[in-house]
């Protein structure tokens, strides 16, 4: 990622700044085909190339694929695995306070395709912080890479956690 | 109403997609689709503990439909990608319609492509979501 931000100096600040360029080890999970089925029946998404693997090859697809919002899926889940791994979660390294905590925006790029039965790694890096209305507000901004050992990197999220100060 | 995507163009509205009622059930069950176990959308007892009124919606439950008005239009082999700003939170009981609306068609490394704005609203026309999807035409 070549986007930078500006250093910046916020005496309200409460995340970490000398976390910029940061990464959290990476951590994998199993895509399975259940686990998508269940993730399709709460979203109502009804569309059977999420489950159906003969309808997945007859639009075009290698089988049954993720929907768009899944990588939320693999990012929770192996942040519970890092916990159970003794791994720091990237909001714990950028120290995150849930007490300032919005949630700001979500950007998801899918330079491939998440499919059923793939064994998927994160790995979260810090990108910088900014200041917004006078210190007011406080941004980090992370990107976390989704990759296949074979195909590479198959989505990527864009994520801004933000800190209400004022 | 765009209904062809090869000639889709500025202006054209996606068909909406609506979702709801976000019940104490959906937002359990979304809890452990998803794997956020944070208490305020789950725990009742937790919430109020907390202030908060009652449990409301993770914000990712609701960027499902959204994005859903994309792929449902367009496939998912064309989303190149979507974005959203969180600008309420969705309360329990609520409902929530999603539309979609192509602003820009351009090109891009030979690739033509669609900038669609995507918004999603709660009753009493409360906005919720909002943000960009881009889509690739061919």
């Amino acid at each position: 990622m070549t986007e930078t931000f500006a250093e910046t100096v916020n005496p309200r600040g409460v995340f970490d700044r000398s976390t910029t360029g940061a990464k959290t080890k990476p951590v994998s999970y199993p895509v399975e085909k259940g686990r998508i089925a269940f993730f399709c029946d709460v979203v109502g998404e009804t569309d059977p190339v999420y489950f159906d693997e003969e309808a997945a090859k007859e639009a075009g697809y290698p089988g049954i694929i993720a929907p768009p919002t899944f990588p939320i899926v693999i990012d929770l889940e192996t942040t519970n695995a890092a916990r159970r791994l003794g791994f720091t979660p990237v909001f714990e390294m950028v120290n995150c306070d849930l007490r300032f905590l919005l949630h700001g925006t979500e950007r998801y790029e899918y330079p491939g395709q998440i499919l059923a039965g793939d064994e998927i790694t994160i790995t979260h890096e810090v990108l910088g912080f900014e200041d917004k209305k006078g210190g007011a507000l406080e941004f980090c901004h992370v990107r976390s890479s989704l990759t296949h050992p074979e195909r590479g990197e198959v989505a990527a999220i864009r994520r801004s956690f933000v800190h209400r100060l004022g | 109403m765009a209904t062809d995507i090869s000639t889709a163009k500025a202006g054209d509205d996606l068909p909406q997609v609506t979702f709801g009622p976000y019940t104490r059930k959906v937002l359990a069950l979304y809890g452990g689709a998803s794997g956020d176990h944070n208490d305020v959308h789950i725990d009742t007892d937790f919430a109020r503990k907390a202030g908060l009124p009652d449990v409301f919606a993770q914000g990712m439950l609701s960027m499902a439909p959204y994005a859903r008005v994309v792929t449902d239009w367009a496939g998912q082999n064309r989303l190149e990608s979507i974005e959203t700003r969180f600008m309420a939170i969705t309360p329990v009981g609520a409902t929530a319609r999603f539309n979609g609306r192509v602003i820009e068609r351009f090109a891009e490394g030979g690739v033509e492509k669609l900038r669609i704005a995507l918004t999603a609203h709660i009753d009493g026309d409360v906005q919720t979501l909002g943000g960009e999807a881009v889509v690739r035409v061919n």
